[in-house]
């Protein structure tokens, strides 16, 4: 999982702390080409091609990062394992949607890696849909200001990678973004239901 | 309900910045306060959609990094033969040698400043997962949008373009038809499109038009062209520009030694 000089921890750290140094430990991550090789080969040998298995790969990562940033990842299990179990259970859950199988559960368990399986967060398609057309009521702008606000960067780190003059004039613009983006979502008829949930 | 009255409350809850005592008599309010409630299901709806900004922002990344990946392949091994030639032949040889793999070296790093490759390490098509789009929801883009969904390219070509100027979303259309002619290698397409999607405005294209215009030029290899050149400078200068550092690094790159080297 790490090159000599990263410790898990450190990976974890870097991740949770944001900015630079979480895209820093992402390369790292995405780096380990055993791993990569692991994931491509569970794939392919599980009905997928070369293409899927970079594709597992990346959402794996995207998974992971976000695991490590809302705190699930506890330190249980070594990085590159608990990495491996996100592909793993991610390639399931796909193959099982195309077989239209009803649950996980029902593939087969091969290994002990298979019992590994991490706490995730899987949203239906529907509801990603409304989310991502909410994101695009926003302007670029702030979703550049929302996003880097919750990759933990610090108005003085927004206010120097976006151009403003001062980190007040950053937190202006965040607490205005803020209040468009949940206002957009009151307004939104297709939203009720996603609160209801 | 006005979201501001609650919102700075609700983020120091839910961020842990509120302290012990106000946390208790917050979530007592919480009971009796429907407003509050819906504040803070409205609070954790928007989290979620930030959230997806910032996947797809990993995801473009891990894109653009697994291409980079394709590019760079190692330099080949070759045996090591030992010979009993003389030692001004061994040094010459070593010199030839030297300046013909230094002269390579060259090469090779300069194909990373060529327009082709700074376009390919920059330009990033629309990610289908944030197209205004969804089966449960009513687009009049929908057609283009599934269209570029599964990848074919001429359908969505087509179907952007016959989005007219007076449609409501021509400035969108306008946008995605620069993305799919670009794709296409429809330069001229391609570059009217953008134009036609940034003279209308609209916030929400105006910027990424701008910069997907850049890139388009940058692909027909009209560096030389004065908007390309008037466009960049205007980017790079505006501060409040989106891609203004990105504009900044391209500017950085087309100056670069070593692009003038691969010329």
């Amino acid at each position: 999982m790490k090159k000599p000089d990263f410790t898990d921890e450190q990976l974890v750290t870097a991740i949770s702390s944001g900015g630079q140094g979480r895209e820093t430990a992402l390369k790292v991550i995405y780096e380990d080409s055993d791993l990569k090789r692991m994931v491509g080969a569970f794939v392919r040998n599980h009905r997928g091609d070369t293409t899927d298995g970079q594709d597992m790969f990346h959402e794996g990562i995207i998974v992971l990062d976000r695991n490590i940033r809302e705190g699930k990842f506890r330190g249980e299990a070594p990085l590159k394992g608990y990495l491996y179990s996100i592909c793993r259970f991610l390639w399931m859950n796909q193959l099982r949607k195309q077989a239209h199988t009803s649950t996980v559960a029902e593939m087969p368990v091969t290994t002990e890696a298979d019992l590994l399986t991490p706490e995730l967060t899987l949203i239906t398609e529907e509801r990603k849909d409304v989310l991502n057309r909410l994101l695009n009521e926003l302007g670029e702008r702030c979703r550049q200001i929302l996003e880097l606000w919750k990759l933990s960067y610090s108005m003085e780190e927004i206010a120097e990678t976006l151009g403003f003059s001062s980190s007040d004039m950053a937190r202006k613009a965040k607490y205005r973004c803020h209040v468009s983006l949940l206002e957009v979502i009151q307004k939104n008829p297709h939203v009720e239901h996603l609160l209801s949930r | 309900m006005e979201i501001e009255l609650y919102i700075e409350r609700v983020e120091q809850y839910e961020t842990g910045l509120m302290p012990e005592a106000e946390r208790t008599a917050f979530e007592a309010e919480l009971a009796s306060n429907a407003e509050l409630r819906q504040a803070l299901e409205l609070y954790r709806l928007g989290q979620e959609v930030i959230e997806q900004g910032v996947e797809a922002q990993l995801r473009r990344q891990l894109q653009g990094w697994a291409a980079s990946d394709t590019v760079t392949t190692a330099a080949p091994l070759t045996a090591r033969r030992v010979t009993m030639r003389p030692m001004w032949m061994r040094l010459a040889a070593a010199a030839s040698v030297t300046l013909i793999l230094g002269w390579f070296s060259i090469q090779w790093v300069s194909r990373d400043y060529s327009d082709e490759a700074i376009f390919a390490a920059q330009y990033e098509a629309p990610d289908t997962g944030t197209f205004r789009s969804g089966a449960a929801l009513d687009n009049p883009l929908e057609m283009g949008f599934k269209a570029l969904e599964n990848n074919n390219l001429q359908a969505a070509e087509d179907f952007f373009k016959s989005i007219p100027p007076d449609n409501e979303r021509y400035a969108e259309a306008q946008y995605y038809l620069g993305h799919t002619a670009g794709q296409l290698k429809h330069y001229d397409l391609a570059i009217a499109a953008f134009q036609a999607s940034i003279q209308r405005n609209e916030a929400k294209f105006q910027e990424k038009a701008e910069w997907n215009l850049l890139l388009v030029y940058l692909a027909a290899g009209q560096t030389d062209n004065a908007d390309f050149q008037n466009l960049l400078n205007r980017i790079a200068g505006n501060p409040n520009h989106a891609y203004q550092k990105r504009a900044e690094a391209l500017q950085g790159k087309l100056g670069s030694f070593l692009r003038k080297f691969g010329e």
